[in-house]
């Protein structure tokens, strides 16, 4: 009887631990619509955030940016169309949201000149692609962290940005021109990222007030009253690659403790005021530059030319074979898309495993294609995931997101070898079109296509295709002579056709009758000996 | 901080009696202002215009406050980049008011102000930002106190009497 006991006791405790933690699950979920999904096996926190629509003619969308953002939950993106534009608003983004605005010239909210244009009292909140003027402060920050500002416009406010008590929070590529006060202004704040700011016409550029620790970086600072200035015992932050040019008192101003470079050879700040040498030609100055104030600071490696800041690839995007593609074909090649914001030429490193989400088995380093032919290695039925790390010619990196896909069970049929059809000779400079009429896929899979035109110019990738469909292309040679085109396709799980060609002529434009006349005018003794060749007399 | 800003202040007042002396400026010291109160109806023969706005700090979260009004008469000399002002100050719930006065060199400017009804004086120094197109003045000075420093903001328009 009492071992009975103790088995439903027992067993009620389970029971009710089991509950506990299906409750204790579920409740987030439901308040804050993220979800806990098990996928392959590994359990994942997914964030599934709504989007809230504000101006525009969307049904439904939202008149004010406020409403939008009261009725938001946390993790939501609120998006606000510049056609409704301007918002005049006073907004309070007390819940952890991204604040997305259509365009940042026309996208604008308006303070009427009373009270803050936008007050951030939550954390990691973005606002991003906006005009925001005429508020006391364009944008005030209060005690939060992880917050993104980017890419807006912030002008003709009292001040730009106002931090108090904020830390860990990136303001990047922000244009804050023509404020009356401060262009930035934080207040005990620390461990911020200020980088790619146009930071002009203000009275103060930043105007650090008992703030430490702030990296500030390859902004532009040009027209202020000072550039910058420390007040309130601002120490330990460090300021380089920026360029200070016509700050009308000072370009800076330090009565404390801070770092104004980047140590040799990254170097220091840009000073249009600096009028040392540069005998060794490394683009530093050979003496230091001082900085005006009793905190007897120095950048001691000027630079000699204004700083152009370098950004690292945008991640590596579009994978081949989509992320999370099932059946994909055991001898498919991967491929990625990617781009440079300088346009430097780019260069992949290759991470490619199976069976493991945190793949770290490099396949190919330093490859200038965009793509990688694990060349017959893959299995059947197996997990394989894959990431690029995508390098600029200057040695910034990117590391893309890990991508997986699972091969097929079977063999994948490959498309059908295609036929080219189209005209073999033309004219440079006109567009002629070149088809693949019924291009097929015996498993009826979806197709995509791939042009190489012979000329040095491709196509890359187009489709998808259905299965019998016919697919044409256009081209438009520049050059005379004779070119193979090549075509290829590929099913929707990568596996490859044979390639085919197509050879076409482009002749030269020979006018023969303009070319004798010009030969005879260039020698008019031999007309009597032309007509009499071709008896025209 | 404030050491050095009472040298800056002593230093920049020493080097500018003797030139304000030859320029005949009016006595705007202490005393001056603590004598003879300026009243905003009588215009001085030496202004050039006058100034109206208001002052503002930041409070404890950052956010500016309107603290109360400001009126002032100025004077130009060195080709309109410089000058001088007298005037008053009022809190906006008008419990407390009191004069100023100082100079401007360029986009730098100081004073000192008193504090009518108590023995209150402090000093300041800052910079201001003139917007000829729509007539504003902006500034932005550290003001000493008795015991402390502080940042005050003032947003003012200007007029220009013919």
């Amino acid at each position: 009887m009492i071992k009975m006991k103790k088995y439903y006791i027992k067993k009620g405790i389970i029971i009710f631990t089991i509950l506990f933690f299906i409750f204790s699950i579920a409740v987030p979920v439901i308040n804050s619509s993220n979800q806990v999904i098990i996928k392959n096996d590994i359990l994942k926190w997914e964030e599934r955030g709504d989007i809230l629509y504000v101006g525009g003619s969307g049904p439904g969308n939202y008149t004010k940016i406020q409403n939008a953002i009261n009725d938001a939950i946390e993790g939501d993106t609120v998006f606000v169309y510049n056609e409704s534009s301007p918002y005049l608003e006073h907004i309070i983004v007390n819940k952890t949201i991204s604040l997305i605005g259509e365009d940042k010239s026309s996208t604008i909210i308006d303070g009427s000149n009373t009270g803050n244009c936008i007050k951030i009292t939550a954390d990691s909140v973005v606002v991003d692609g906006f005009t925001i003027k005429k508020g006391l402060i364009g944008i005030s920050i209060v005690q939060s962290s992880g917050n993104e500002i980017k890419n807006n416009i912030i002008k003709n406010n009292w001040e730009g940005i106002g931090l108090y008590q904020v830390i860990n929070s990136i303001f990047s590529k922000n244009s804050i021109s023509d404020n009356d006060y401060e262009g930035i202004n934080p207040i005990q704040s620390t461990d911020n990222n200020f980088s790619g700011n146009k930071i002009n016409w203000n009275i103060y550029g930043i105007l650090l007030t008992n703030s430490d620790n702030n990296n500030i970086y390859e902004n532009e600072m040009k027209g202020n009253s000072r550039g910058i200035e420390t007040v309130d015992n601002s120490d330990n932050n460090k300021i380089y690659h920026n360029n200070f040019y016509a700050n009308d008192e000072d370009n800076a101003f330090d009565d404390f403790s801070n770092t104004w470079d980047d140590d040799y050879p990254s170097g220091g700040n840009y000073w249009d005021d600096y009028n040392g040498e540069d005998s060794d030609g490394d683009g530093i100055g050979d003496t230091p530059y001082n900085i005006p104030g009793d905190g007897n600071n120095e950048d001691q490696y000027p630079l000699m030319e204004p700083y152009i800041p370098q950004y690292p690839p945008d991640p590596p995007y579009n994978p081949f074979p989509p992320d999370g593609k099932t059946g994909v074909d055991v001898n498919a090649t991967l491929s990625w898309l990617c781009n440079d914001p300088d346009g430097d030429d780019l260069t992949y490193d290759v991470y490619f495993e199976a069976e493991n989400p945190f793949p770290n088995e490099l396949v190919s380093n330093n490859q200038t294609e965009n793509s990688y032919d694990p060349a017959g290695s893959m299995e059947f039925n197996t997990d394989y995931y894959w990431k690029i790390v995508a390098w600029d010619s200057k040695g910034a990196s990117t590391v893309g997101p890990i991508w997986h896909f699972v091969t097929g069970l079977e063999y994948n049929n490959p498309p059908q070898s295609p036929m080219i059809e189209g005209q073999t000779k033309g004219v440079p400079g006109v567009e002629y079109t070149y088809c693949i009429p019924n291009a097929t896929d015996p498993d009826g899979d979806d197709i995509y296509v791939y042009w190489d035109w012979g000329d040095g110019t491709t196509s890359g990738w187009l489709g998808p295709y259905s299965s019998g469909e016919e697919i044409c292309s256009s081209h438009a040679w520049n050059e005379t002579g004779i070119f193979t085109i090549g075509a290829q396709l590929k099913d929707e799980f990568g596996a490859l056709s044979a390639w085919v060609t197509l050879t076409i002529k482009m002749p030269r434009n020979l006018d023969l009758n303009n070319r004798i006349l010009d030969f005879i005018s260039q020698h008019p003794q031999l007309y009597f000996l032309f007509t009499f060749l071709l008896k025209l007399k | 901080m404030k050491k050095i800003l009472a040298i800056i202040l002593a230093g920049i007042f020493i080097v500018s009696i003797p030139a304000a002396a030859s320029l005949n400026l009016p006595r705007i010291s202490r005393r001056q202002i603590l004598d003879k109160p300026i009243v905003t109806t009588d215009v001085p023969d030496w202004a050039d215009g006058n100034i109206t706005g208001v002052y503002a700090m930041k409070n404890e979260t950052g956010e500016y406050e309107i603290l109360g009004n400001i009126f002032a008469y100025y004077h130009l000399f060195w080709g309109n980049s410089s000058g001088y002002y007298v005037g008053l100050w009022e809190s906006s719930d008008g419990n407390q008011s009191g004069q100023f006065s100082g100079w401007f060199f360029y986009q730098i400017m100081l004073g000192y102000y008193n504090t009518t009804g108590s023995n209150e004086t402090g000093g300041f120094i800052g910079l201001m930002k003139v917007n000829e197109s729509d007539m504003t003045i902006k500034s932005v000075a550290i003001v000493t106190g008795e015991d402390d420093y502080f940042i005050r903001y003032a947003s003012c328009t200007y007029t220009k009497f013919e």
